[in-house]
């Protein structure tokens, strides 16, 4: 077929795609030739995806947990990527996204973060319920929608709750990109005995602007 | 998503998109897939050229088509990256495009190269499953 359009390189391509929310981050997609790699990008775009609903949380005040989940995966899914809800493997998750390899999974709860009790019930699905595809290969990510005040502080005190859970080998270190409103735990599976790294994070919906018409308006004084 | 024919692949196709600009382009840009199944290595100036003929498009709904087509949820695009260098092609493996992105190496050579960037080109093929799920 003869072509009209000039091609451009991945020099080009990567200048068009810099500033989309959809296809930035394609070339790493297609390159990803390791199950690190497949979680390194899957997190890149997972941190893009989380911005998109930062960005308005106004929109998502009365939104159910699985509204908001339903978001994040067709965000992923427009991106590309296997991304489900409700698919069994030990039970039904609410994420789970799958990669271009048969042996490349990746799994998340999520919960509206009301109180500790609410993510300490989704950590221990996430870590003793449910399975990656490949014990190998074992990473997954508990999402936290926060509609209070301080997520950064809410996360802090999750994660000294979670420390006090009995898991063999926990440990955790920071999630750099989402600084004190994420964190990475890791330990020893209960079935499989090899590591499984979670990547917990917080998603700030907290929404009752100050200004005037904030501090005038029905749906705001609703909520004291 | 595993389709049994074209016209799955293109419902399931739509139904990702819903009202976005880029569930039409999909669709044109999976006929031509169907019309074109035994192509190898078309460029990605090819999907621009089939969307304009049916409508004016923007750039990046007809990029969004092709990343997700080339994506693990309705896979029916195998990419590839070539390097084109004094009229010579060469496909390059994932490691020698992630050394050419994040450090500049050109993956003939070795070295540093400040352009190697303009220097690669993502080309498409269709993948096993448009083979299986389009051939008419």
């Amino acid at each position: 077929m003869e072509t009209f359009s000039p091609n451009f390189s991945l020099r080009g391509l990567e200048q068009l795609i810099a500033a989309d929310p959809i296809s930035r981050n394609m070339v790493w997609r297609l390159s990803a030739s390791s199950y690190a790699e497949f979680v390194n990008v899957l997190y890149k775009d997972l941190d893009l995806v989380i911005s998109e609903l930062e960005l308005n949380p106004q929109h998502y005040q009365n939104d159910c947990e699985d509204k908001l989940t339903a978001f994040i995966i067709s965000m992923l899914k427009m991106k590309g990527y296997d991304a489900s809800h409700g698919t069994t493997g030990g039970g039904s998750k609410d994420i789970t996204v799958n990669g271009s390899a048969p042996s490349w999974s990746w799994i998340g709860e999520a919960k509206i973060y009301n109180s500790i009790t609410d993510l300490r019930e989704g950590f221990l699905q996430l870590s003793t319920r449910y399975r990656n595809v490949d014990p190998l290969k074992s990473c997954g990510g508990l999402l936290a929608y926060t509609r209070r005040e301080y997520a950064a502080d809410l996360m802090d005190k999750w994660k000294k709750a979670v420390g006090k859970i009995p898991l063999r080998n926990f440990r955790v270190c920071p999630c750099p990109s989402r600084d004190r409103l994420g964190f990475i735990s890791v330990h020893d599976h209960i079935s499989s005995g090899l590591p499984f790294e979670v990547r917990h994070l917080a998603i700030c919906l907290y929404h009752r602007p100050l200004d005037k018409s904030g501090r005038t308006a029905k749906k705001y004084q609703d909520k004291s | 998503m595993a389709p049994s024919n074209k016209a799955e692949a293109i419902s399931y196709f739509r139904d990702v998109w819903a009202e976005r600009p880029e569930a039409a382009i999909g669709s044109v840009i999976i006929e031509f897939l169907a019309s074109h199944i035994e192509s190898r290595n078309l460029p990605i100036t090819t999907f621009f050229d089939v969307a304009k003929q049916y409508s004016a498009q923007e750039n990046s709904a007809i990029i969004n088509v092709i990343n997700y087509l080339s994506g693990a949820d309705l896979h029916l695009l195998k990419a590839d990256f070539e390097l084109i260098e004094n009229d010579e092609i060469f496909f390059l493996d994932s490691d020698q495009v992630t050394a050419a992105q994040d450090k500049g190496v050109n993956p003939k050579t070795g070295e540093f190269d400040p352009e190697v960037t303009n220097k690669i080109f993502l080309c498409f093929t269709p993948s096993d499953m448009a083979k299986k799920v389009l051939r008419k």
